[in-house]
C-alpha cells in the first residue's frame, strides 16, 4: 500500500474510533456475470470459447466519512472475478470543499479518460452489461495516485464540470500478457457540459510514459550486440553504408522500447436523453504515443435505446481500430542487403533478426461490433442484462454472448 | 390454483387501488421555512435542486430534503417534477455516489416529520401532500 491510501485509511480509523457519531455512508455494488465468444478458438478481448460466469463479476463497497462540513473521507474497495476475487483499494482519498463550486480531492483516484471511468465497475449504473470493449479496453491503468479538482457551475440551464488532475503512478500491470513496471507521469483535464436533455464530454490526457518489460530485454541485447559487431566490422573494412546501418541498429531498442515516451489521449462523448422513451449516445478516444512498439490506436461507438417499462432495448455499433508502427527492423534489414555480398551467414542471422523484430510489434487490427442487449429492472435496486454481439475482426466472424445481474445496496 | 384465484382478483384489485390512488392523489406543496428567503419556485429549479445539480432556490441557498422512496408522495414527486421513475433515479445516484461527485438527499418517513425538519431549518427545502401544509411552513410551489 502506498501512503496516500494509507492516510486515507489511518483517517478513517480515526474518525471511526474518536466519534462513533459521525455522519457515514456506506454504499456498495455487485455484478454476477459474464460471456462467451460463440465460435470455438476465437477471441474477443478476454473472453474466450468457455463461458465464464466470473469474467464480469465484481463486488464493491464504499465508504464515506463526513469528517468536517468541507472535509470527507472515502474509501472503495473492488473483488473482481477475473482477478480470483483479490480485492483491490480503487479508490481512497480525502475531499476538501471549500465552496459549492469546487471540491479539492487527493489520495487515490481514477483518471476521467471516459464518460463511465468514475464508475465502469458499478453495473447498475450504465445501460450496458458492460462498457464497449472497442473504446473501454483501450487503457489498461484503473488508478493514480495523486490530486485532482472538480469545479462545477452553472450558466444558465447549462451546468458544466471541469475536472483536473496530477498523477505520479508506479504499478505493476499486464501489458500484452507480460507483466510490465509501469511508471506515469500523467496530467489530464475533461470537461462536462450538460442541460436537461443533452451531455457533451471531451477529455484531454498527457503522459510522460515508463514501460519496462523484462521480456523485450534478451532481444535488446541480442539487437546491441549484433549492432556494434557491424559497428567495428564497417569501420575497420571502412565501408560508410555499413557503419551508417550498425548505428541504426543500435538505436532500435531506444526506438521499440516504451521509456521516455510521452503519450497522449483524447476523448469526445455525448448523450442525448430528452427523458421520454429513446436516447442515443456515443464516444470516441484515441490513444497516440512518441513512436514506441504502442501501436496508434483510436475507437468509437455509436448506442441507440429503446426504453419500454422496466425494459431498455439497446444497439450498438462499436470499431476498433489499431495502426501499428512499423519499420523498425529497416537497419537490420539494409545491413543485411551489404552483408549479404561480404559474408552470406552474418546475412542470414540480420534477416533472422529483423523477423523477430517485427514480430515483436503490435499487428494491425479493425474490430467491429454490432450488439443488441436488453436491461430489465426486474426489482428495485436490480437490474437483468442480457447482450449479443457480432463481432467482425477481418480474420474472423463470430458471436459473443453474455448475461449480468447488477445490483446496488 | 393461487393464480388463478389472483387473476379472479386482479380486477377487484386494481379497482381498490384507482380507488385508493384517487383518494391519495392530492396535490404536491414544495415547501420551505418561512425564514426562507425566496417566496416561489420553479419545477425545473426544484427538479435541479433533488438531483444535486444545484444548491439554491430563486438565488437562495437551499437544500433538499426527501421521502424514503416507495412512498405515495415520493412517487408522485418524482414523477411530475422529476420526470425519473425508482430505477432510473437509483442509476442516477448510483453514478455520483460511487465517484463522490454527488449523494441523494436526506430522507424522512412521512409528511408530518418534514415539515417539523422544515419548520425548524430555514435552508430545507421538501414536498408534502398539500393537506400537510401547516402554518410552521411555506408554498413555494404546488404541483398536480
Amino acid at each position: 500500500m502506498n501512503r496516500y491510501a494509507a492516510i486515507g485509511l489511518v483517517l478513517l480509523g480515526l474518525a471511526f474510533s474518536a466519534s462513533a457519531d459521525e455522519k457515514w455512508d456506506i454504499n456498495g455494488f455487485a455484478t454476477v456475470g459474464g460471456g462467451y465468444v460463440l465460435d470455438d478458438g476465437e477471441t474477443y478481448y478476454d473472453l474466450d470459447d468457455s463461458f465464464n460466469l466470473e469474467a464480469d463479476s465484481t463486488v464493491g463497497l464504499q465508504i464515506d466519512l463526513e469528517l468536517t462540513d468541507k472535509l470527507s473521507a472515502t474509501v472503495q474497495g473492488v473483488a473482481r472475478g477475473g482477478d480470483d476475487w483479490e480485492p483491490e483499494l480503487e479508490w481512497a482519498y480525502l475531499t476538501y470543499q471549500p465552496s459549492s463550486h469546487w471540491k479539492i480531492r487527493a489520495g487515490r483516484l481514477r483518471q476521467p479518460f471516459y464518460m463511465l471511468s468514475d464508475y465502469l465497475e458499478v453495473g447498475y449504473a450504465y445501460p450496458w452489461l458492460r462498457p464497449p470493449k472497442e473504446v473501454y479496453g483501450r487503457l489498461p491503468i484503473s488508478w493514480f495516485e495523486g490530486v485532482d479538482v472538480i469545479y462545477t457551475r452553472s450558466i444558465g440551464a447549462w451546468d458544466l464540470q471541469a475536472q483536473a488532475y496530477y498523477a505520479e503512478t508506479d504499478q505493476l500491470l499486464d501489458f500484452a500478457g507480460q507483466a510490465a513496471d509501469t511508471e506515469l507521469e500523467q496530467a489530464g483535464l475533461a470537461l462536462t457540459l450538460s442541460n436537461d436533455w443533452l451531455t457533451l464530454r471531451g477529455s484531454y490526457h498527457h503522459s510522460d510514459t515508463n514501460i519496462y518489460i523484462p521480456a523485450l530485454e534478451p532481444l535488446f541485447g541480442a539487437i546491441l550486440q549484433v549492432g556494434s559487431g557491424l559497428l567495428q566490422a564497417g569501420t575497420q573494412l571502412g565501408i560508410p553504408p555499413l557503419v551508417d546501418a550498425a548505428n541504426g541498429i543500435l538505436g532500435i531498442p531506444a526506438e521499440m522500447a516504451i521509456t521516455d515516451k510521452s503519450a497522449s489521449f483524447i476523448e469526445a462523448g455525448f448523450i442525448v436523453d430528452r427523458g421520454e422513451n429513446w436516447f442515443v449516445r456515443g464516444e470516441w478516444a484515441g490513444v497516440n504515443y512518441d513512436r514506441s512498439i504502442i501501436p496508434e490506436s483510436t475507437g468509437y461507438y455509436a448506442t441507440a435505446g429503446l426504453r419500454d417499462r422496466n425494459f431498455t432495448y439497446l444497439l450498438t455499433y462499436a470499431s476498433d481500430t489499431t495502426d501499428p508502427r512499423t519499420g523498425f527492423s529497416d537497419p537490420l534489414v539494409s545491413a543485411s542487403a551489404i552483408m549479404a555480398q561480404i559474408d552470406p551467414v552474418t546475412a542470414a542471422t540480420l534477416d533472422a533478426l529483423a523477423l523477430v523484430v517485427d514480430s515483436t510489434t503490435f499487428p494491425p487490427a479493425e474490430i467491429e461490433t454490432w450488439t443488441l442487449g436488453v436491461r430489465w429492472d426486474f426489482m428495485d435496486s436490480m437490474a437483468f442484462k442480457a447482450e449479443y454481439g457480432y463481432t467482425d475482426t477481418g480474420l474472423a466472424k463470430f458471436g459473443v454472448a453474455s448475461i449480468a445481474v447488477d445490483l446496488v445496496f | 390454483m393461487i393464480i388463478k384465484t389472483f387473476r379472479k382478483l386482479l380486477p377487484l384489485l386494481c379497482l381498490s387501488s384507482m380507488l385508493y390512488s384517487s383518494v391519495v392523489a392530492a396535490d404536491i406543496a414544495i415547501i420551505a421555512n418561512p425564514g426562507f428567503a425566496a417566496e416561489s419556485a420553479t419545477a425545473a429549479e426544484v427538479k435541479r435542486l433533488f438531483l444535486g445539480k444545484s444548491t439554491s432556490i430563486s438565488g437562495a441557498d437551499a437544500m433538499p430534503l426527501d421521502h424514503k422512496n416507495g412512498d405515495a408522495e415520493w412517487q408522485q414527486f418524482y414523477d411530475a417534477v422529476v420526470g425519473k421513475n425508482a430505477s432510473q433515479l437509483r442509476a442516477y445516484w448510483s453514478r455520483l455516489v460511487f465517484t463522490g461527485k454527488g449523494k441523494p438527499p436526506k430522507a424522512l418517513d412521512d409528511d408530518v416529520e418534514v415539515v417539523s425538519a422544515i419548520a425548524a431549518d430555514s435552508s430545507l427545502i421538501g414536498y408534502v401532500d398539500v393537506n400537510s401544509v401547516t402554518s410552521d411552513v411555506k408554498v413555494l410551489l404546488t404541483v398536480p
